[in-house]
């Protein structure tokens, strides 16, 4: 896998990023396309409503936007009946994990022969920043503004529950928290994409993201709040590797 | 050339019948009376003819597949009832309002709110054809009275479709979906992918208005697109409005406007209300949406009474007003789940034509 140490975002986004500073978004969307550029053909996207969004202008394929948290259901049709295309999705945490969790669910009980990548960065960030399943307890959005507490639940581990699941071939959980984090995301989708063309089944990758805006810190602290806190609510690492074993 | 077959069976069996002869590729769907043996027949036939059937967690998952499944190129279908459509008007409003692109949906109608009842009902009218879900666009939504016509509109939904970007519905009841009646239909027909730009790799971003959004935020731009739709529900409305009146010529005592199962019955009641001496007609909108104005207003112009029907408190009756210019002057309908005998009907009807004499 080629490094690309100085990921070239004017040559992307010659007009910018909608993304905030310090954002991990720009970083899965750099990653994405250094990943693209490698294959021998470019993936079509299926993206879900959110922070997301911003990404759809400079996809490295063909995009198209869903109703909200439905994604995976979206291009589990398309894939059925393109099977030698390389499906992606890409959804925040609210919609795969929390509206459109059904959907997510029952994509991974059929083992879709797709790839989702789940951006967590612990809120519904495109509304402002309110509770998702995945806010860590304790944690004030604007509609916790106390503080996650027991009568919110603690947060949902969805990808844990997923990786149960036979048709889950690959699930791992990567972190850009630091510069290694984001390369692992880079290594992490390859695999994603290995997968899928395997035939194996699902896969899916869960990227802990940095949302600064929201949770009111600046970049380091975001970064620093991942490695300290979130890490050890949602810990990253291969959650289930299915491809050789077949096993159910 | 396709062979056409000669079948008897029922009217949701005729479905994936008509549905195989379109060269429908992909169906997706969650059971729910009265159109599931839709979904169960697509089981059986649609891996026999290399077709994908997949039975999905629900609704919302069924018209979300149907619409990656019509992206992709491919004819694509589900069933449902008007509960199982009110959970698919978000899809609806995205991929076909929004997003343009074709596919089929047959809706097997059942009456009342919420769950209500298993029997025939009319009462998802307004549902259908007022586009349910949000936002400013429109479906075009056909109505059949009988099985044969059910298999015809239903392959034609599949054009009308692709013709004019966007989903099709046929908006059938649950006595149209039990009935067991003969019809023709052609032979099962492949049919390769439409040519589409998704998937080209051209950085094509979908739908357009997200698009345009994206790159300027520009409103100008936007409000093109909005032009564009409109003109676009323009031309449906005065090319594909259709309607059938049958039963006396010309200017009549009666007209009854009717569609779908109970225009059939009506039509059956017809001889009985003659013999009460009456000239009669009834008028049918095939096309719910666009509703057929013309021939409506033109069949009831010099009727001396309107009588409008429907399995419903009244929805299409509002259609029947805005066409002929006047509140319909009389409405007879039946609710509960429950259609009437061609007797019941003819005599309720005679009930109300008399009123309406006594009245005037
Ligand atoms: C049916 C529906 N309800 C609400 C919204 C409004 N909405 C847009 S984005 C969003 C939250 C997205 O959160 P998440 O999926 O975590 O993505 P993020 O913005 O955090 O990247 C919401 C609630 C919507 N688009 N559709
Ligand atoms: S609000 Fe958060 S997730 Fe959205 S662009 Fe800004 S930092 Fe990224
Ligand atoms: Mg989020």
């Amino acid at each position: 896998m080629k490094v690309v140490a100085e990921p070239n975002s004017t040559a992307l986004a010659p007009h910018g990023f909608d993304f905030c500073p310090g954002c991990g978004y720009g970083s899965v969307l750099l990653a994405l396309t250094d990943v693209v550029a490698e294959l021998d053909q470019k993936p079509v996207f299926m993206v879900d409503i959110g922070c997301v969004d911003f990404m759809t202008a400079h996809m490295p394929g063909d995009v198209i936007m869903g109703p909200h948290g439905r994604t995976g259901a979206l291009a589990s049709g398309y894939k059925r009946m393109q099977p030698d295309r390389l499906v992606c999705a890409i959804q925040g945490d609210g919609g795969f994990m929390g509206l459109g969790a059904a959907e997510s669910l029952h994509t991974a009980v059929r083992g879709e022969q797709i790839t989702i990548i789940v951006l967590n960065n612990g809120v519904l960030a495109d509304t402002g920043g309110q509770l998702a399943a995945t806010t860590l307890a304790g944690k004030a959005t604007s509609t916790t503004p106390l503080g996650r507490g027991p009568q919110h639940g603690p947060p949902l581990p969805f990808l844990e529950m997923l990786a149960t699941l036979g048709g889950v071939a690959y699930a791992e959980r990567v972190a850009i928290d630091s510069a290694l984090g984001v390369r692992r995301v880079r290594r992490a989708i390859a695999k994603a994409f290995e997968v899928q063309r395997s035939g194996a089944g699902l896969s899916i990758i869960e990227v802990l993201s940095p949302c600064p805006t929201h949770w009111r810190m600046d970049s380091v602290q975001a970064w620093e709040y991942i490695s300290e806190s979130v890490r050890t609510v949602y810990p990253t690492g291969v959650l289930a590797d299915r491809r050789d074993t077949g096993d159910t | 050339m396709s062979i056409a077959t000669k079948r008897f069976a029922s009217g949701n069996e005729a479905v994936i019948d008509a549905a195989l002869a379109a060269g429908c590729h992909f169906f997706a769907g969650y059971p729910v009376t009265p159109a599931t043996e839709i979904l169960e027949a697509a089981a059986e036939k649609f891996p026999q003819h290399g077709r994908v059937m997949v039975p999905t967690e629900g609704e919302i998952a069924a018209i979300h597949m149907v619409a990656g499944a019509s992206l992709a190129g491919f004819r694509a279908m589900t069933a449902t009832a008007p509960l199982g459509l009110s959970l698919m008007s978000e899809a609806l409003s995205f991929f076909s309002g929004m997003t343009e692109l074709p596919g089929v949906v047959v809706v097997q109608q059942r009456w009342g709110p919420g769950d209500g009842s298993l029997g025939p009902g009319q009462d998802g009218y307004n549902q259908a054809t007022r586009a349910c879900g949000h936002g400013d666009f429109k479906m075009i939504v056909l109505a059949p009275k009988t099985v044969q016509e059910l298999v015809d509109l239903t392959i034609e939904a599949f054009d009308l479709a692709e013709r004019y970007g966007m989903f099709v519905l046929v908006l059938g009841d649950q006595l149209l979906a039990i009935a067991s009646e003969q019809y023709v239909v052609p032979d099962p027909a492949a049919r390769p992918a439409r040519s589409v730009e998704f998937g080209r790799g051209n950085g094509l971003v979908l739908p357009e208005l997200v698009a345009v959004d994206e790159t300027a935020g520009d409103f100008a731009a936007l409000e093109r697109v909005g032009r564009r739709w409109e003109q676009k529900f323009a031309a449906i409305e005065r090319d594909e409005p259709r309607a059938e009146r049958c039963g006396d010529e010309g200017a009549v005592d009666l007209m009854i406007v009717a569609y779908g199962s109970l225009a059939r019955i009506a039509e059956y009641a017809l001889p009985q209300l003659r013999q009460l001496g009456m000239q009669v007609a009834v008028v049918r909108p095939i096309t719910l949406w666009p509703f057929p104005s013309d021939a409506v207003r033109s069949a009831c112009a010099d009727a001396k009474s309107v009588v409008v029907a429907e399995l419903s408190m009244g929805q299409m009756i509002d259609d029947v007003r805005g066409a002929i210019g006047r509140r319909p002057d009389g409405f007879v309908n039946w609710l509960g789940g429950r259609a009437p005998s061609t007797e019941e009907f003819a005599s309720k009807v005679a009930e109300r034509h008399r009123e309406l004499g006594a009245v005037r």
